[in-house]
């Protein structure tokens, strides 16, 4: 009996190890949106970005603070904080997804494997379904996943004024761009 | 004849008026600098594990209070993360999904050399603009420090 319960606990043990070592993440993932129109093209960077990617599940997990976007231009930064995404009332976006072709990457081999994901994508409240075809490059302990797609500013809610139609575009490029490491090569220095 | 210079002068005070107001737009709003983070001051000080328990307890009093604002922290530093464009400051009171879990200060360019150097334990009080709480850590962008 005292030897079944041994070798469940150590089986126990043993699997959440495994579970912990498949998770990947890194605090410092960085996201650009750019938007080009007529008049002149706006770029943001946020280089704070928390992603989490589990291997065993394909989860992938995205936790933005909109106010860590920094703007070349203050007017900017300003009008999208109080103007269009209302960081105030809204501080945080987040993305809450899966790798669906999970079996198209192996993690114990280096290299770069394209992956489909998909998932939803939560803005000023608004949660929307986002597809989107991106890589992960697999070297050792780190994970690096990039993706680029395109958001409508429609689909949040984001209401262009007509006095500035022309200076920023109705479909907005996000650029995703990851690096991670395993769980618990992140530990304390 | 009178009547003609009067009404060019009338359109040469109108047009320096406009140039002045699309000059001054352009360089004072349009092109307005970023705040000098280094010089503004703080609005709130906190003890660095105040900060992380007031946003844990309520995050929203916490983001109507903290976030957006300038604020100043004092502590001892966990560990530093130095990478090639920036320098964070990392102070540890939990764990959870995403790791360590706590306070993270991204240093000013002037200041990542301070940040750098620092050993684990070290008493510092560090000045930036909190852009949240993400759940895991706040955010505190845009540091200065100060070793104490």
């Amino acid at each position: 009996m005292k030897k079944t319960i041994l070798i469940l606990i150590m089986s126990l043990l043993g699997f959440s190890g495994i579970s912990q070592a498949q998770k990947y993440l890194t605090k410092t993932g960085h996201i650009r949106f750019y938007s080009e129109a007529p008049m002149e093209n706006i770029e943001a960077h946020n280089k704070q970005v928390n992603c989490a990617y589990n291997a065993a599940t394909g989860d992938l997990v995205f936790k933005v603070l909109m106010k860590s976007f920094e703007f070349e231009q203050a007017l900017m930064e300003e009008h999208f904080n109080e103007n269009y995404i209302y960081s105030d009332q809204y501080p945080n976006a987040t993305f809450k997804g899966k790798v669906t072709d999970t079996k198209a990457l192996d993690l114990s081999k280096p290299g770069t494997y394209d992956v489909d994901v998909q998932g939803d994508l939560t803005i000023k409240g608004i949660t929307k379904t986002v597809n989107t075809r991106g890589s992960f490059t697999v070297e050792r302990d780190k994970l690096t996943g990039k993706s680029v797609f395109n958001v409508n500013l429609a689909d949040y809610e984001i209401k262009i004024p007509s006095a500035v139609m022309q200076n920023i575009s109705e479909s907005i490029e996000i650029t995703v761009d990851v690096d991670m490491e395993k769980f618990e090569s992140m530990a304390k220095n | 004849m009178k009547t003609l210079k009067k009404y060019r002068k009338i359109l040469a005070v109108m047009a320096l008026i406009s140039i002045a107001g699309a000059l001054y737009t352009w360089f004072f709003v349009y092109n307005k600098p970023h705040p000098d983070y280094e010089k503004l001051e703080a609005s709130y000080h906190f003890q660095s594990k105040k900060l992380f328990e007031e946003y844990r307890a309520d995050k929203a009093q916490a983001d109507s209070k903290c976030t957006g604002k300038m604020l100043s922290i004092e502590g001892r530093v966990d560990y530093i993360e130095s990478g090639a464009d920036q320098s964070i400051v990392v102070f540890v009171f939990d764990s959870g999904l995403f790791g360590d879990e706590g306070i993270r200060c991204t240093m000013l360019d002037n200041y990542k050399t301070i940040a750098d150097g620092l050993e684990p334990g070290a008493s510092v009080k560090i000045k930036g603009f909190c852009t949240g709480y993400n759940e895991t850590d706040v955010i505190l962008d845009k540091c200065t420090i100060q070793i104490i």
